[in-house]
């Protein structure tokens, strides 16, 4: 293992240059993480809303949603004109506006569980994710009840009596489930690609490019260990690399968020986070299979870090892109990763959903296969031209 | 005969129009420090490194220990010991964890290899800098750690590909001390240079390459044997009558006689006698004379003859 044990005496001797990244955003995630706790009690208090909805589909089940909300918060009738509905916003009269579109109930019915709703929150306030959450309890309970066999009426009473049982249990569960999720997790795991793909790109490849420098290289191939044997080391080396940077990280969050972090959807985030380390992992090797100083490694890390968390959404909401940006993102591995952690946190219009979060796992899979790919290729005309 | 250790036969290597080494032939004895004279560019180090399997070839065979070479013979590799001829080491290691590195691709038993790596840390005189990092040593050091690098793991067969370039004399000697060392201990040498000084000192055979070509092998007396000049006689005379010349021109073995600035030169080739020679027609024509002296013609000497250019530029 005499390639393993050099791997590890090289990054200990790069540590220092690397561990800067580290402590700032140790630093910063403290910051976050105790600052940020006492807003979110506040916020749960507020459980009654002053919501607008505008039913457009005046069907059963569209109606079923309306009563639903009555029986939660109060409901507001405001003119059905954006710009109205804005400045009542704005001005705090209400925090939530839900339209219902034609064909809600169609839609419903069929199984679909995107887009059912469009909905308009007073920004940066977390109460209206809380309607969300009800909402999308309350559709899929309602759908799951539908496609057990139930008639839409006889699922709508059904799930009411449910929801009514289950309110009075959320209500006394609600209390914990306050300390045991908590937003901030969220946002760790929202800036944790950037982190991860700066630490790799820039501390994994001038490991791996030590390695590869013509004459070690030279060096190396004439001994007789064989081939198989040492790309095994290096690949070891690189994930347990990997594997130390992941855990210390969430270390770090263990410390600060404690059992939180272990909590339906923050485990869910967790594993989205593994996921994204393999992005990050494939994408260090194509870097490394160049030959690049040490210096433009850390230019790459920098500039694929910053520039993918721009484009995907990791610094600005992905609901605050535009149009155009959103469909370059979507090429970009951390647009699947943030897609997914926004929907596990509540800051987006998707509501949970098991399959499309296995689908961003999938996707994010899939490039760094093609990230690892390419880098085969890669070194192999390296090789050839050498 | 013993089977050769190193033997090549009709190599061709080219990168892309360029042909590297044009139908390459050579064969390495047991025990020999082999030199690989030749000019910058000459394929030298194309010829080790084909050797090596470190790079493909066009056409021709090339056998280590009478077999044949591939990328994959591990067990032919294990006896080989190579010191490229730019420095390879881990600038993040230490002196001693450079070289336990290279010695453990070889050697994978901790108790044998500890001793190796500390024998290796002697041969070449490091024992104060064990614990320096390669950036911390001079040029010299390090080239020696280089070495060390390179036959920690006691091969039988070693390559040295210019292991002295841009070394203070000093460090050179200890360098080349350490080569014959490592023959004696019963090491095959394969050794490259331009600098023809070296491998006149150590090597026992030499083989002149340029433009990938091998144009001369043997010993250095043999290579001397093959060209004209053998001998270079000088005399300090303050003048000569242009008939003397012309009778001294038509002694025996000479071939040319110049004047100049009071100094007289007889090139001879081969044969012996040719100094006592000069000397007595000089004392018989009673002609008074200063300074004399003989040379013997260099590698330098022989490499131009054959090849038409000076071997350093
Ligand atoms: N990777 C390469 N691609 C193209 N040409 C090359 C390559 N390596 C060497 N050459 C060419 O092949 C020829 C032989 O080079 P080589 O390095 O074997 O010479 P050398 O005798 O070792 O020279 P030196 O004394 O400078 O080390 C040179 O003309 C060189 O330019
Ligand atoms: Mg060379």
């Amino acid at each position: 293992m005499q390639l393993f044990k050099a791997f590890f005496k090289i990054a200990k001797h790069n540590l220092p240059a690397i561990s800067i990244y580290f402590l700032i955003y140790a630093a910063m995630t403290f910051l976050l993480g105790t600052t940020s706790q006492k807003n979110m009690d506040a916020n749960f208090q507020s459980k009654a809303l002053d919501i607008c909805v505008i039913d457009e589909d005046h069907s059963t089940a569209s109606e079923a949603v309306v009563a639903y909300l009555d029986s939660m918060h109060h409901l507001v009738e405001v003119e059905n004109d954006p710009a109205v509905l804005q400045d009542y916003l704005y001005y705090r009269y209400i925090s939530y506006v839900l339209t219902i579109p034609e064909g809600f109930e169609e839609k419903l019915l069929a199984g679909n569980t995107s887009e059912l709703f469009t909905d308009v929150k007073i920004p940066g306030s977390s109460t209206g994710y809380f309607v969300d959450q009800q909402l999308s309890e309350y559709v899929q309970t309602l759908q799951l009840y539908v496609s057990g066999g139930y008639t839409l009426k006889d699922a709508i009473s059904a799930v009411n009596t449910t929801l009514s049982e289950h309110e009075y249990v959320t209500s006394i569960t609600f209390k914990q489930d306050t300390v045991s999720e908590r937003k901030e997790i969220f946002y760790f795991y929202q800036y944790l690609p950037y982190i991860f793909t700066v630490l790799l790109i820039s501390g994994l490849t001038p490991i791996i490019l030590r390695f590869q420098e013509k004459e070690i290289h030279a060096r190396i191939s004439c001994s007789s260990e064989p081939f198989i044997n040492r790309s095994f080391q290096i690949v070891l080396g690189s994930i347990c690399y990997s594997l130390l940077t992941w855990l210390l990280f969430h270390v770090l969050a263990t410390l600060v968020y404690g059992d939180s972090l272990f909590s339906t959807n923050a485990l869910y985030a967790m594993l989205n986070s593994f996921a994204y380390l393999m992005v990050a992992v494939s994408i260090t090797y194509f870097a490394s299979s160049f030959a690049i100083s040490d210096n433009v490694a850390h230019m790459i890390g920098n500039t694929i870090g910053l520039g993918m968390s721009f484009l995907c959404g990791g610094f600005v909401p992905q609901s605050m892109l535009s149009e155009g940006v959103l469909k370059v993102a979507k090429y970009l591995p951390m647009y699947w990763y943030l897609r997914a952690n926004n929907m596990l946190a509540g800051f987006s219009k998707d509501a949970f959903d098991l399959h499309f979060y296995w689908t961003a796992i999938g996707i994010q899979l899939l490039f760094a296969a093609a990230f690892l790919a390419f880098a085969l290729v890669a070194s192999r005309m390296r090789r050839q031209n050498a | 005969m013993n089977t050769p250790v190193i033997k090549i036969e009709n190599l061709v290597k080219r990168y892309h129009e360029l042909v590297a080494l044009d139908h390459f032939n050579l064969e390495i004895e047991e025990g020999e420090i082999f030199g690989l004279l030749g000019p910058n560019g000459s394929g030298k180090t194309t010829t080790i490194n084909c050797i090596l399997s470190l790079l493909s070839y066009d056409k021709g065979s090339i056998q280590v220990f009478g077999k044949e070479m591939h990328p994959d013979s591990y067990d032919i590799k294990r006896q080989i010991g190579v010191v490229m001829q730019n420095v390879a080491v881990f600038d993040e290691l230490t002196v001693y964890e450079n070289i336990d590195y290279f010695c453990g691709l070889y050697v994978k038993d901790k108790t044998l290899r500890k001793q190796y790596v500390e024998e290796a840390i002697d041969f070449v005189g490091l024992n104060e800098f064990r614990k320096f990092y390669p950036k911390k040593l001079s040029g010299g050091l390090l080239r020696r750690l280089n070495i060390a690098c390179g036959i920690a793991h006691k091969p039988k067969l070693i390559f040295l590909d210019e292991p002295t370039v841009a070394v203070d004399p000093q460090s050179r000697n200890k360098i080349l001390e350490g080569i014959l060392e490592l023959n004696r201990q019963g090491a095959t040498i394969i050794y490259t240079s331009h600098y023809m000084e070296e491998v006149e000192q150590i090597c026992t055979r030499i083989a002149i390459m340029d433009k990938g070509k091998n144009l001369a092998i043997g010993t250095k007396e043999e290579l001397k044997q093959m060209i004209k000049k053998s001998e270079i006689i000088s005399v300090d005379i303050l003048d000569i009558a242009e008939e003397d010349i012309n009778a001294i021109r038509k002694l025996p073995h000479v071939y040319d006689v110049i004047f100049a600035n009071h100094q007289l030169q007889v090139l001879c080739s081969g044969g012996k006698h040719n100094l006592i020679r000069v000397l007595d027609y000089l004392q018989s024509r009673d002609l008074s004379f200063g300074r004399v002296y003989s040379e013997l013609p260099t590698l330098n000497d022989v490499f131009l003859e054959i090849t038409g250019k000076e071997l350093r530029d």
